[in-house]
């Protein structure tokens, strides 16, 4: 359940909450989180962390008292949010509290000659098509 | 006396040397690329690390959006605070 790995839970939260457990959000205190594949929360986790962007501040999983934390957040996703967005799975004022400094990694197939060389290299050692001679 | 401040300095060279080789290892040594476009990535990350502000990194898998994560972490001045790392997973019910 990603909702209490990142907010943790309070001791009887759900079944199998046999004691209070502290979330990413709290352990990365006076840090930095990072938060990958962000596309894949579900809307209402995704209505958690906006209130923490918001507020800096949450509620542990079942727990009524509200924490402030301290942390950065680093977010990360393979996936077009503006797409997600046009299909309802993922909400538009999280997106814009998240897109304030965005990072748009090329692929590695577009970073450099190292990858180009490495082709020629490999092309240059197939072994080159042997042909049969028949003697005659 | 005399031993204890000793080994204050050989655990404060300790730290010295372990800093040395987190840097090397989280800072921006394990990303590939030399072009302009990665180079202008490094120029953002070292711009806004100290910056509280939030950062969404997009690409392919497999393109060091992690190394990112951890260069701007390790040369902020967050860099002696906790990294926490968390992946979300697909949720079942959609």
């Amino acid at each position: 359940m990603i909702e209490s790995e990142l907010f943790g839970h309070e001791k009887g939260a759900f079944t199998n909450a046999i004691e209070r457990k502290l979330g990413r959000f709290e352990i990365a205190h006076s840090g930095t989180l990072f938060l990958d594949e962000i596309g894949e929360l579900s809307l209402a986790t995704q209505a958690k962390i906006l209130r923490f962007l918001e507020e800096r501040e949450f509620n542990r999983v079942g727990g009524s008292k509200t924490i402030k934390v301290d942390v950065r957040l680093i977010a990360a996703t393979n996936k077009d949010l503006t797409q997600l967005i046009k299909k309802g799975l993922f909400r538009e004022d999280l997106y814009y509290r998240i897109n304030v400094v965005p990072i748009v990694l090329p692929p590695l197939r577009e970073r450099g000659r190292i990858f180009r060389f490495s082709w020629i290299i490999l092309s240059r050692s197939s072994v080159p098509r042997t042909r049969n001679r028949s003697r005659g | 006396m005399i031993s204890r401040s000793l080994s204050t300095q050989a655990l404060e060279k300790e730290v010295q040397y372990l800093r040395k080789e987190v840097d090397k290892n989280f800072g921006f040594g394990n990303i590939i690329g030399k072009s302009d476009v990665m180079k202008e990535i490094f120029n953002v990350i070292r711009q806004i690390a100290d910056s509280k502000s939030t950062v969404l990194i997009m690409g392919e898998s497999g393109t060091g959006k992690e190394l990112v994560s951890r260069a701007i972490h390790y040369i902020s001045q967050r860099r002696n605070t906790p990294l926490s790392r968390s992946i979300a997973q697909r949720s079942p019910r959609r």
